[in-house]
């Protein structure tokens, strides 16, 4: 198994970054951005969810992997990955970390296998198997052979790169596709005076995020009041981005799921709306913000979705006085500017 | 689909999380905080070190140092609960010597070992309420009408925060006062006070651990009502095993008479003897299928529980699925898992006509406590509706299995 070459280093990917627009995009254009280190941190996502939640997505050799186009997802690790996304897991314990989790992993495929007879089956790893090195591989070509199926291992860590991202070529290449290619976003619909004298802040991956903050200042009339970045990379998604904003004069915050920064630059910007995917959306409407989440509103509902959000906003306005990370965040700390602790990361 | 319940470390932050007064800092790779939040919709986003390859390979306490440093610079929080990952417990990060310097600084803060591998969330319950109550002992001032209630665990359990309110709420009206050690309620003064309390109940097989602790440590008395206390007759035990008035428990029972009697024909033309399955915890799945067996009058077709291993002593359970297979002629169907996509094969060959359940699949549960008279209830009417669902032509009804 070929492990794909990490989007850090195939297309520049960087995590985190606040500051000028203009000073990334000659980072990128020289060929040098420099990856930035956090010394804070909250809980994120890591590329196995990711890896299993386009497992679910891509077309299998013409047929979707899910449970219901006989596919199964096993997370190999212990219970708790398996919330990750996967149909079930190996559970492993500590003596299955000192002993090796072949057997276990064995155990579960024949279970799986004799339960619902699905076509293929894929094992996702976890940081426990990496770090102990167990023999997946192995395990998985010898019972591709005896069952019959393809058993198709998914060779996630959980620590060896920095965005979620990787996920995506990681299951990709478990079904010998290529990494994926940049994907260009549909337009997201918009309509003319909509958010007029509005300021909306933008929570989004490049791509996305593009699309929506056409939608919202060229169609809908809106004023930008901030964008956060879910990764930039040297794709042309991220360069329209950073364009725009050096256009408007306004930083760029790149973050996966940092409620603090985010908390942070809300504050500040005071949005009337805020556009972004369901765990950003969670942050900004602590806070009362008005939101639409792209997770689950497809782009050409976009304009009837805002006009709504900010006509209702009732739950917003509740979760606010709701207790709650934003009521425990210091005043001092909320005081400070955004990513006051982002430096640039040492080279080993 | 997938696994119900999460890891140790899981369930040591949620149990943390329940405590306003404290701060979860995870210490493992990216994703194991995540994963409990997306998936219980908590959605509290814990200081954690996502720590990545470098820390693997060259030690991960620094990064847990600076996330220290900076985790008291942002969050306010009494008190600061390093959790631990499997990827920091297999490397062995030095986090005990993190926890003391920063404590050196003036700061509250414990190191608790929770890693994935040690087991499911239940564990991790364990595991966070013995080190919190280590942080915050104090001398006990005996108070007999106090009790720490032990063995709901918070987000892990359906409906924990209503079950919760609902035993203080029955605590009241028996002259006693619970000690609230998880909610909006709770605070680390509280769990000071738990020394104090001259009752520790357990009211699940989760609680019994922390309530022999504490009754071993500083005396007091740990009970358990054994069954979970499910409908009036739970009510009556409560009472019973504290010596306390039953007049609550009597009014509970007259209420639920007449629910009973106003249910009467309904239940004759949709209910009686239809077969039913149970998904649920051990402890709630074993009083749901008593309740539903001896006083509803369904006969058990099944029972999964999600909690608990095969090789787990459950004499209780198997007594019962001892007891109705015999009666019924049919052996009661028994499952041990908290895998969906196996619980439902299970039920689609052994489940019962209805099947309730109280496990969190997708939307969130508000009022769902299983607890007294209450819970009766709530179980009754979801019989109901399921009943209601069903052909009503009981000569229709599919063979049993």
């Amino acid at each position: 198994m070929i492990r794909p070459a990490d989007r850090e280093k195939r297309l520049g990917l960087i995590t985190a970054y606040y500051g000028a627009p203009e000073a990334l995009l000659g980072e990128y254009a020289a060929g040098n951005a420099r990856q930035r280190m956090r010394t804070f941190t909250q809980s994120a996502e890591d590329e196995i969810s990711r890896a299993v939640e386009e497992l679910r997505r891509i077309p299998c050799r013409g047929e979707l992997c899910s449970p219901a186009d006989d596919s199964a997802i096993i997370i190999h690790g212990p219970r708790g990955c398996a919330m990750a996304g996967g149909d079930s897991g190996t559970k492993l314990t500590e003596k299955d970390s000192i002993m090796g989790s072949e057997k276990k992993l064995r155990a579960e495929i024949h279970r799986v296998y004799n339960a619902s007879r699905p076509k293929r089956i894929f094992v996702v790893t976890t940081p426990v198997v990496a770090i102990n090195n167990d023999d997946v591989l192995t395990v998985c070509a010898e019972l591709t052979g005896s069952l019959g199926i393809d058993i198709l291992p998914v060779v996630t860590t959980g620590f060896k790169n920095k965005s979620p991202e990787n996920g995506i070529d990681y299951a990709r290449r478990a079904l010998g596709l290529d990494a994926a290619a940049e994907i260009r976003e549909p337009e997201a619909s918009a309509r003319e005076g909509l958010l007029a004298g509005r300021r909306v802040y933008i929570a989004l991956p490049p791509g996305r995020a593009a699309a929506y903050i056409r939608a919202v200042s060229s169609g809908s009339g809106g004023n930008i009041a901030g964008v956060t970045l879910g990764y930039a990379d040297k794709t042309e998604a991220t360069e329209e981005v950073l364009r725009l904003l050096a256009g408007l004069g306004l930083p760029v915050h790149v973050a996966n799921n940092q409620d603090y920064e985010l908390t942070n630059l809300l504050k500040s910007a005071v949005p009337d709306l805020f556009v972004g995917e369901t765990d950003n959306v969670l942050t900004a409407a602590r806070l009362g913000i008005a939101c639409v989440n792209v997770s689950v509103t497809p782009p050409e509902a976009f304009a009837d979705a805002a006009e709504t959000a900010l006509g209702y906003s009732g739950f917003a306005r509740r979760l606010a006085e709701a207790p709650g990370m934003p009521a425990r965040y210091s005043l001092r700390a909320l005081l400070r500017p955004g990513g006051w602790y982002i430096k640039p990361e040492a080279k080993l | 689909m997938g696994l119900l319940y999460g890891c140790a470390l899981h369930g040591a932050i949620d149990t943390l999380l329940a405590v306003p007064d404290v701060i979860p800092i995870a210490h493992s790779t990216a994703g194991c905080s995540y994963y409990r939040a997306k998936r219980r919709g908590a959605g509290a986003a814990i200081p954690a070190t996502n720590t990545q390859e470098r820390h693997i390979i060259f030690g991960g306490a620094s990064r847990l140092r600076e996330e220290l440093r900076n985790a008291a610079q942002i969050v306010n929080g009494q008190l600061y609960a390093v959790v631990s990952g499997c990827s920091a417990e297999i490397v062995g990060d030095d986090m005990d010597a993190m926890v003391r310097e920063f404590t050196g600084s003036g700061k509250d803060a414990v190191y608790i070992s929770a890693p994935g591998i040690r087991g499911d969330a239940s564990a991790g319950y364990e595991i966070a309420v013995k080190s919190l109550l280590g942080e915050t002992w104090e001398e006990p001032r005996r108070d007999g009408k106090l009790v720490n209630v032990w063995g709901i665990i918070p987000w892990t359990h359906c409906g924990w925060l209503a079950e919760l309110y609902a035993l203080s709420d029955y605590f009241a009206k028996i002259g006693y006062r619970v000690n609230t050690l998880f909610g909006p309620e709770a605070s680390l003064d509280n769990w000071r006070r738990v020394s104090s309390a001259a009752i520790n109940l357990a009211l699940t097989r989760h609680g019994l651990p922390a309530a022999r602790y504490v009754a071993e440590r500083v005396g007091g008395e740990a009970v358990s009502p054994g069954l979970f206390p499910l409908g009036a007759q739970g009510e009556f035990a409560l009472a019973s095993i504290l010596g306390a008035d039953t007049a609550a428990a009597e009014a509970s029972r007259r209420k639920l008479d007449w629910q009973f009697a106003q249910s009467a024909r309904f239940y004759y033309e949709r209910v009686a003897q239809r077969t039913f399955s149970v998904v649920s915890d051990a402890a709630r799945a074993l009083a749901k299928a008593v309740f539903l067996t001896e006083e509803l009058g369904l006969a058990p077709q099944s029972v999964v529980i999600t909690d608990a291993s095969e090789g787990e002593a459950l004499p209780e359970l198997a007594e019962f699925a001892a007891e109705h297979g015999a009666r019924r002629g049919r052996p009661v169907r028994l499952l041990f898992s908290d895998t969906e996509s196996e619980i439902a094969c299970f039920l689609a060959e052994h489940g019962g006509e209805i099947t309730v359940s109280d496990v969190e699949t997708s939307a969130p549960v508000l009022t769902q406590s299983s607890f007294g008279a209450a819970g009766a209830e709530r179980l009754m009417e979801e019989v109901f509706a399921q009943a209601a669902a069903l052909p009503s032509n009981l000569l229709v009804r599919r063979d049993e299995n």
